[in-house]
Parts: C-alpha cells; structure tokens; sequence
C-alpha cells in the first residue's frame, strides 16, 4: 500500500514537473503577449457584443474563451492560464482513463493530450477558445462515466447534454463526447448485449442527427460548418489553418478510450496463456524498485520526446514577425530592430516595421540598409496590395506620415474585417478628433470603455471629448493637423502620396525621407538628387547611404552635383566597384563583397534590389471584395 | 389590563368589549382613516413639491417634440440630466398614464402598457413629464409634447448593417425590424455564404411578398422572390456591360428596372467627403420577370451615364438621374446628375423621349436617389457635391419636388450631417431615411411624418429596446425600406436557395445591338 502510495505520488512530482518545465518554456520562450498581440481576442462588457454569440452553436464557449483570453494579455498570467488549461485537461482525461478498463491509473494516458495542446498553443494563431470547446467535451465525458452507477440518471444526462454541447460548444465537441461514450459503452459499460448496442446505435444516429437538424433548422451556418465547427471563423491575418496536431488533439481521448479497450481485450486473452500469466503475476508482486525504475525511464522517455518534438516546434519565424510587431506598436524601436535582425527569412511585415523603427530611433541614414530590402520600393509602403493584412499595418505607416485621410480610410478597412479590435478602435478615436469629429470618437470610446487595458486611453481622450480644446493643444495632434492634406483625391501610387504630403507641408520630414528612399531603393537616383536640397537642410553630413547613391550617381552620369563628398566614401564606391569586375558570376561576387558592403546601398543595388533579382511581391489571400 | 370573556360576537358584546378595555371604536375608526390618507400620501407619484426646471430634459435619443404614428414600439430614452432618482409619467387624454419611478436614467417603456395608450389616443398629444430628485429636491423639467397621428406606419423596416465597407468587407447581413416592438430578425447573413457580398435588397411599393436583391462574389446571382416564388438569376448578358445593380420594381410586380455599370471609387482628403463612387459608364434595363427576358433603348443606354431608376406609382413613368459620359478623370469623378424622366409602356416595352425634371445646371449640386410618392405628386430625392453615393458626402440632404409647383426644396429634417437614402411608406403619409446626425458617424433609419398639406415634421430615430444602444452600435443601417409585413422566406430557407443554380437572362432580341453603342462603345474604348 505505501508503495503504491508513493509511487502515485513520484508520478504526480513529474507530472507537475513537466508542468513546470512547459510554464517556464512558455513564460520566456512563447510568451504569451504575443498571441495575444496577434489575436487580439475580443471581449467586451455589453449586450450587442455577447448576443453576436448566442445565435450559433459553439458561440458561447467563443465567448467564454475570449474572456479567459484577456488572460494572455500578460505574459505570467498567460503562460499560467495556458499550464493550468494542460492541467485541468489532464486531471479530467486521467478520470476519465482511470475509470476505463485497460487505462489503469491514467497517468500514462493523460500526458498525450496535454503534449498535443502544449503543442497548439505555441501556435500564435491557434484560437483559446478552440481548447475551451474540446475541453467542455471532455468533462461530458468524465460526468458521463461518473454517473455509470445510475443508469437512469445516467441516459438523462446523456440526452440533456447532446443538446446542451451542441449549443454550447458546437458540433465537434459533441462529436467527441459521442465518440467516447460509444467506445466506453462498448467496452466499459454496459454489462448486457442489448442495451449496449441500443445505446451504441442510438449515440451513432444522434451524432448525425443533431448538427444536421441544427443546421437545416434552428441556426444560420454554413454547410461546411454543420459537423466541423471548432475553429470560429476568422479573417484571413489571424487565420488558424487546423493542423496534424489539432486533429490528433480532437482524436485523442476516443482513441485512447478504444486502445485501452483493446489493450484491455488483449490482456485478458493473452492471461489465459499460462506461461504469460507467471509472468505477469510476477511482475506485478515484484520489488518497488524495478517499478520505480520502470516510472523514471518511462519519464525519461516522454521527456526526451517532448523536448525534441514539443519545443521544437515553435515557429520562430512567426515570433520574429509578431515580437517586431510588438515592439513596434509600443515604440520599443531598438528592441524592433534588434528583432528584425534577427530573424531568420525575409519577411514583408517585418520588413515594414524595421523602415518604421529605423526611422523613429534616428537610424534612417545609417541602418536602413542592414535589413534586406528585397522588394525595394514595394517594402517601404504596405498598401501595393489591398489585403486584410496590411489594413491595420497601412493604418500605422500612414497615421506616421500625417496622411490622416489614409489613416482613417484603412482603419476602416481594418475595422470591417476585426471589428472589435482594440487597436483598431484607438486608432479611429484618434484620427477623428484630429480630424475634428468628436462625436464620432465618442463612439468608439464608449466602446473601448467596456473592454479591458482600455484606462489609460480612455481617461486621456474622453478628456479631449469633455473639453474639445485640448485636441487643439495635443502637440500629436498638431502636427498631424499640420501635414495632412486636404480637399484633395488620393493617388494611387506612394511616390506621388509623398509628393502631395510635401506639397501640403515642406517641413513633413518623415515624407521627404520616405520620398528620398524610395527614389533610391527604385533606382531614381537622379529625382533623389533634384531633392536634395531639401534634404540637406535635416543633414550635416549626409548619412552614408546618401553618399553612396550620390557618388555612384555623378560617376554613372557625370551630373553636377554640388556637395562635399566624403574621402572614404568616394573610395569605398571606386573598390566596390573594382571587386565587382573581378567576379564574372553575381553570386560569387555576391559572397565575396558581402562582409565588407553588407548594409550599403552599393550592396543593394548590386544583388538585393528587385530590378536585379527580379523578386516581385505575390499576392496574399484576400478577404472578400 | 383587558378582560376576556367567552362571549358571542355580536355588536353589543363587542361594544362592552370595548368598554371594558377603554378602547373607543370611533377614534380607532378616524385613527385607521388618518393612516389610510397617509400611506396613501407617501405613494403618490408626483412629488407633492417640486421646482420647476425652464426647459425639457436633455434626453437621448431625441424624442422631443416628434410625430410618431399609434403603432411605433416604445420609445426608450435615456436621461442625460444627473440625478438620484426619476419619476417618469407618460400619459395622454384617454387611458391610463404609464408611470415610471426609478433611479436609472435609462427609461425603459412596458411595451404593452405603451401600444395600449398610443392605440387609445389618435391624433392626441403624447404628454412626457420627467421628475428628477437631487439633493433631496424634486424638480420638473417642462413636459415633452409629443403627437400621435391617426396613420400607422408599415410594420416592417428591412435595411442592411454593414460596417464602413471601402473594399473589404466580411460580415454583413440583410435584416427585418417589427416597428411595432423591437424584433429584428434576418433575412440572410452572409457568414452562412462564405461571407459573400449580399446587396440592394429593394421590395415593390412596400410589398414584402415581391422583393430583389443580389449575391456577389459567393454563390453570386440575382435573387427574386415574386409571391411566393423564388427565383434565382444569373443576369449578365454579352450585351449588357454589367450584372444587375441598383434595381427598382414596376408597380406592376412584373418588370423591374436595373442599372448595368462599371463602378469606381477613390479615395480623397476632404475630411466631409472621404470616398468618392462614380461609374465609368452606365447604363439602365428593363428585366421582364415572366419572359425572362432583359430590354433596353437607345435613349436609356446612351453615352450618358443612366443610373438609379424609379418608377412612378402608375407605371407610366421611368424617373431615374443621368450624367454627361466621363471622358477624362475629372468627368468621371466631379460628375453632377440631373433628374429626368423617360414615358414607358409596360405592356409594349416601349419608351418615349427623356425629359428633364430637374438639371444639376439649376441646382449645382448632384441628384441622386429620386423617389416618387405614392400618390405621384411629390418626388423625394438626395443632392450631394457630386457623384451618386450621397452616403459619404457630409454636405447631402434631402429635398422634395412638388410635380404641381414644379419647385423643389430641402426638408426640414435635414442637418449639419449627412441624410441620404430615404423611401416612402406604402400610404406616403411616413418616410424613412438615412442620417448620420447621431455621431457623425454611423448612419441611422429615421421616420418623418409627411401631412396631407405636404409638410414634413421633426425626425426621430427608430426605437431600441436599449436607448444607450445606437452609442455601442458599430454597423450602418443601410438601404432601410419600409415594408408592410415580414418577409416570409425564412433565413435558412434563403441560405438554401442561394446555393442553386440560377437562370441565365436573355437579351432581348428585337433590340437593335447598334443601339447599345452609347455607353458600351465607350466601356470598350476604356478597357
């Protein structure tokens, strides 16, 4: 008995202790913040956003799941929702194993689908929610099994709960819960044929039955929703794509129900061998250490597999892109670029955010070219191509640049797509009282109050819709105001947006310099030089890259342009120049100027720029339009 | 100390029982009626003082001073006046007042308490007095005076909620509205079609038996439901530039006329007038739903740019709004629609020559919308700067044509804000529109009343059970449309039917294609 005692408790200690392992893990290497960054979960203290939910099956563990999300808007508190989410699982699935033949104490068991759900949520995109709804499945299934002793009581909950889960958690979780009732039944319970396979049958056709009627006749779904419902419906840029790990995730427990079953079926068979049986009587009398033994191995087994597989599996290229993004928004610009670089591919969104981030840390003339700016000019400004994922991105860089009619216009784009967004909604606070619409502000501030991590935001606006003179002393405001153009149409391409900005106000300096750079980065030196008088007003020297293009410029076309070079600058271009003859192939020459003009522009129109490469921006899938 | 005896109770052994215990019945008697005067003095629902405040209470939404007809659902308010507790007293010359006492500033009416009264007091004044109790000091704002007219509105509104939509778009859905309480249900929610685009729903003279609209991009089509009939229409043709857009019913449910386009929109930095909406070449048809069959004339598929029909309550008469061709970028976008209107003869398919109502020379601005009355006298229509899609110009209001007069005027419902898209109920005497009066934001259905004199009173917004809720409420009213009944298909009944295959029109063959040549010569030329 003791040793049996202390065994369950070795077993528990790992248990715990890979727990602790997978909160560390997610404490500093997920971290949290960022799905929540991605996803910005919705949930919002009123009736017009709960009832969104009610009409639909499965809306209602959405909405619970969105609540508990907030949690993830730190990163404890998220890595210790997402550690105590494994654990309840784990508790319920070991009942529930436990309380099956063949599935012995459950310890064994239940690490399965805790490893799968460690493994979605290190998905940033993988939805809370989704866990929730399996989750409630399970614990049908652990009441279920519970109730084995009443049959009556048993059979009513049975035909309450169908109908409960299915509106509640949809039909996926019913599927599951059916799934498992049918192979404990088949195994598990019922000790005569005839109810058995009664129970069996009825469990099959109810599993059809319900969500079709539900479809058909009760709630407004698509087709495609009527038996697979668990991911919700999401926009394209927080999309999750239901991978091996969620299928198994959803399969597990009828799975592992049936194995232990058979497992079960098996035993019994093979006892019947009377050799075998010595065996295992043996085994099962033995010393406690060779048990211990057995646990420990057993652990070390799982740990080996888990540390290989689990925490391997992160997509690290999703994180650099999300932890750029993060920094940008909070205006952590060297943390930003330190991300950026990083990073292990190209990526377009990061790409975005470094421009943005060298820009507002000062590093513009000496930095910019440190990330590689492989789509050139398409990588300075995000709206080339219309898709929901650059909306709230588009947003941003053109609020930057005291575009304040873009700004609004792609908030709005954002907004249809993430409604309830809260970044989303700061922004249209913003842009309408700089555009001096209080009212409309006022509307989505009295929104944003029944959110959460809103205070800060709100207790300074609803000041500027109290008092509307403030928005006139707000220095934010007032430049924006300063450099926005009015009354005039919106070009369709960046050079001439810039050139309107300009035109509106000639001390924008975020626009000349964004012109200027895209002069370069598109191989327009020469109307670079027609602005550089401009541009010399906010330099002393000129940043290198400046010179670069210059002297390349005045060497390639003999023009005249009046400013003091640099010595080693002129130099620098004259040996680039000379190493590049000496290499007929490009990507020899490639490697071989790589360490010395890596992050010039030499560099960049020699091998990055898209006129040689010939990269062009692919269309990404675009929401309806 | 009282002395009980076993006595029978008669009233001379109740009165020794008195005596012996020196009770006197009749000052018990006067002692119970003085109770009775005071509690019943302490649940009197006026305060017995109270100061008088010089003006209405500040209520929101604006429900002072309206015409509302004797069917509309409660309209729930909310005090914007500070206070510790309300009284709140709703009543009118018959019937029982509904008093409310309450110490939220949300006045939520009982719906069956309200229909009673409005129901009890046509063409009576529906008297509003708001007590409010701060400090321990009652006071009384002065009675909001409200009339209830004899004519009752249609029972349904149908109207699409949509968010900003520039290019993107995902959620959105057609929904009907019971004006007589506050049920909205829909009639199709795109998530069901893959979030596909669902639009210009429009129904014929306020017949929810007779109803079009279209599904773009998901499933996409022309969907009519004529009676109890559901059809569904793939309406492009080689001969029309377009599928079906803005469409408008043939009072003879028969016919419907359709714009064909090739639409447009930028983007600008005026702050009142942020997307611009225009067609590169329009052009209108004519569906006859029972030969399946699609026509047109010369004089309605020119080179000018015909858009938005209406058709007058006879039939007679093809009203719709029409520009010069866009022969560079400015004409396309700074385009000024006049009003005309073209004679058509259902029966024949033949049409007469266009004349000019109203021209954007005359009015220098852009018409748009025109919406005949059902009695065919007054035409109501929207003018903005210029283009179509009013619904962005901050500066577009509506305005009214008097057929008799032959003068046009801006309604007094108009505001400093947008007021667009409006339609008539079956009877004329109510009209539904369009404004963005409420946050400069979001647009909203109100009504407005028009008389017999043709005098258009005060507008107000369509009551919420939540009178907070237009300041949470993030989608648009759009295309409102006033409907005598509940449109009959069911939700999923539609969703079923949008995944059917639809009927390809015909082109009419006795249209001469030469006369095509207009506008479709120039779509050509463009492309």
């Amino acid at each position: 008995m003791r040793q049996n005692q202390i065994s369950v408790m070795v077993r528990w200690l790992l248990v715990l202790g890979f727990l602790a392992y997978v909160f560390v893990h997610f404490l500093k290497v997920v971290q949290p913040v960022l799905i929540y960054h991605l996803q910005q979960p919705p949930f919002y203290k009123m009736q017009v956003f709960f009832s969104q939910y009610t009409d639909y099956p499965g809306g209602m563990a959405e909405y619970a799941g969105n609540f508990l999300a907030q949690l993830l808007h730190s990163n404890f508190m998220g890595s210790l929702l997402l550690v105590t989410s494994m654990l309840v699982l784990m508790l319920v699935a070991k009942y529930v194993f436990s309380q099956t033949r063949g599935g012995g104490k459950g310890f064994f068991w239940m690490i399965l689908p805790a490893v799968l759900l460690s493994l979605l949520f290190q998905n940033y995109y993988f939805p809370y929610n989704v866990f929730l709804k399996v989750f409630i499945g399970y614990c049908a299934v652990a009441i279920f099994i519970a109730l084995r002793n009443r049959r009556t009581v048993q059979m009513i909950f049975f035909g309450v709960m169908v109908f409960t889960l299915y509106y509640l958690a949809g039909s996926t979780a019913l599927l599951i819960f059916l799934a498992s009732v049918i192979v404990y039944a088949s195994f598990s319970s019922f000790t005569k044929v005839t109810p058995r396979i009664i129970f069996i049958i009825v469990a099959l056709v109810v599993s059809v039955a319900v969500p079709y009627l539900g479809y058909k006749y009760l709630f407004n779904i698509s087709q495609l929703k009527i038996w697979w419902d668990l991911v919700p419906a999401q926009p394209v840029i927080i999309r999750y794509v239901p991978d091996k790990a969620l299928y198994a995730f959803v399969a597990v427990l009828p799975v592992v129900l049936l194995i232990c079953g058979l497992l079960d079926k098996i035993k019994s068979l093979m006892l019947r061998i009377p050799f075998i049986n010595r065996l295992y009587s043996r085994f099962s009398s033995s010393d406690g250490v060779i048990v211990y033994l057995g646990i420990i191995v057993v652990a070390a087994g799982l740990y080996i597999v888990i540390r290989q597989w689990v925490f391997t599996s992160l997509n690290t290229q999703k994180k650099s892109v999300l932890l750029v993004d993060y920094y940008t928004l909070h205006g952590e610009w060297d943390k930003a670029i330190d991300a950026a670089l990083s990073s292990n591919e190209y990526d377009l969104f990061i790409n975005f955010n470094y421009n943005r981030s060298v820009y507002n840390s000062g590093k513009w003339g000496e930095w910019f070219f440190k990330y590689p700016q492989l789509l050139g000019a398409d990588g300075l400004f995000p709206d080339k191509i219309v898709s929901g994922q650059i909306a709230l991105v588009a947003s941003n860089f053109y609020y930057e640049l005291g575009y304040i009619s873009e700004a609004l216009h792609w908030a709005f784009e954002a907004q249809s797509t993430t409604p309830y967004n809260p970044l989303v909604l700061q922004r249209l606070v913003k842009v309408h009282l700089i555009e001096g619409k209080p009212e409309a502000a006022a509307t989505y501030l009295n929104i944003l109050k029944t959110a959460f991590f809103q205070d800060d935001f709100i207790k300074k606006y609803s000041a500027y819709i109290r008092d509307t003179s403030l928005i006139g002393k707000d220095p934010e405001f007032l430049e924006k105001r300063s450099f926005m153009p009015r009354n005039t149409y919106t070009p369709r391409t960046i050079s001439k947006k810039l050139k309107l900005l300009l035109k509106f106000n000639g001390n924008n300096r975020r626009a000349l310099e964004y012109l200027a750079m895209y002069y370069l980065l598109s191989h327009q030196v020469g109307n670079f030089a027609n602005i550089l008088p401009q541009v010399v007003r906010y330099y002393n020297p000129l940043p290198t890259l400046y010179q670069e293009a210059l002297v390349l410029y005045v060497a390639k076309t003999d023009a005249g342009i009046r400013y003091a070079f640099k010595e080693d600058v002129i130099q620098s271009v004259k040996n680039f120049f000379e190493n590049f003859k000496k290499y007929p192939d490009r990507r020899v020459a490639q490697n071989a100027l790589q360490q010395d003009y890596l992050g010039t522009y030499l560099y960049y129109v020699a091998f990055q720029s898209p006129v040689v490469t010939k990269m062009q921006l692919k269309a990404r899938e675009v929401e309806s339009y | 100390m009282i002395k009980v005896r076993q006595v029978s109770l008669d009233k001379k052994t109740i009165s020794c029982y008195c005596k012996e215990s020196k009770i006197n019945p009749v000052a018990m008697s006067k002692y119970f009626f003085v109770l009775l005067v005071v509690l019943l003095s302490a649940c009197r629902f006026v305060p017995k003082n109270y100061e008088m405040v010089n003006r209405q209470p500040n209520i929101f939404p604006d429900y002072t001073n309206v015409v509302v007809p004797p069917n509309i659902a409660p309209l729930n308010f909310y005090i914007n006046d500070t206070a510790d507790h309300y009284r709140i007293k709703i009543s009118s010359v018959k019937g029982k007042a509904i008093e409310l006492s309450q110490s939220s500033p949300s006045v939520i009416i009982p719906i069956g308490k309200w229909n009673k009264l409005l129901r009890a007091n046509k063409g009576n004044v529906l008297l509003v007095e708001v007590y409010a109790k701060k400090g321990g000091q009652w006071y009384k704002y002065l009675p909001i005076r409200d009339s209830i007219v004899d004519e009752p509105i249609d029972s349904y509104l149908a109207y699409r909620l949509i968010n900003h939509v520039n290019i993107l778009w995902r959620e959105m859905g057609i929904y009907q509205r019971n004006l007589e309480n506050f049920d909205e249900t829909p009639i199709f929610r795109n998530r069901s079609n893959n979030n596909g685009c669902v639009n210009c729903h429009n129904f014929n003279r306020s017949n929810p038996a007779q109803m079009t609209l279209h599904f773009r991009r998901k499933n996409p089509g022309t969907v009519l439901l004529v009676d109890g009939v559901k059809k569904k229409l793939d309406t492009k043709t080689p001969y029309t530039m377009s599928a079906f857009s803005y469409p408008a019913w043939h009072p003879g449910g028969k016919q419907l006329a359709y714009v064909v386009n090739k639409v447009t929109q930028i983007f600008t930095s005026t702050i009142d007038y942020h997307e611009v909406v225009f067609d590169g070449a329009s052009d209108l048809v004519v569906y006859d739903i029972e030969k399946n069959m699609v026509t047109t004339c010369p004089q309605v598929s020119s080179k000018n740019r015909e858009n938005m029909p209406a058709f007058s309550p006879d039939g007679r008469w093809l009203y719709y709004i029409s520009a010069p061709p866009a022969l560079n970028d400015s004409m396309k976008m700074y385009v000024k629609f006049s009003l005309v209107r073209i004679p058509y003869d259902a029966a024949t398919h033949s049409w007469g020559q266009v004349d000019t109502v109203i021209s954007a020379a005359q009015t220098g601005k852009s018409i748009t919308f025109p919406r005949v009355s059902p009695d065919g006298r007054y035409i109501m229509f929207t003018m903005c700067r210029y283009s179509y899609f009013s619904i962005f110009d901050q500066t577009s209001d509506l305005y009214l044509y008097d057929t008799l007069t032959q003068k046009f005027e801006p309604l007094p419902v108009n505001t400093p804000y947008t007021e667009s898209y409006h339609t008539w109920s079956k009877s004329g005497r109510w009209f539904v529109f369009t404004s963005r009066s409420l946050d400069n934001c979001y647009s909203r259905p109100f009504f407005s009343y028009f008389d017999k004199n043709g005098k258009v009173h005060k507008a107000f917004v369509l009551p919420q059970k939540d009178p907070l809720f237009y300041k949470y409420f993030m989608k648009n009213y759009n295309i409102p449309e006033l409907i005598t009944g509940r449109v009959a298909v069911t939700e999923n009944e539609m969703r079923d039917f949008v995944r059917t295959k639809p009927t390809k029109v015909q082109f009419d063959s006795l249209v001469d294609i030469d006369a095509l040549s207009g506008a479709t010569y120039i779509y050509r030329n463009m492309h």
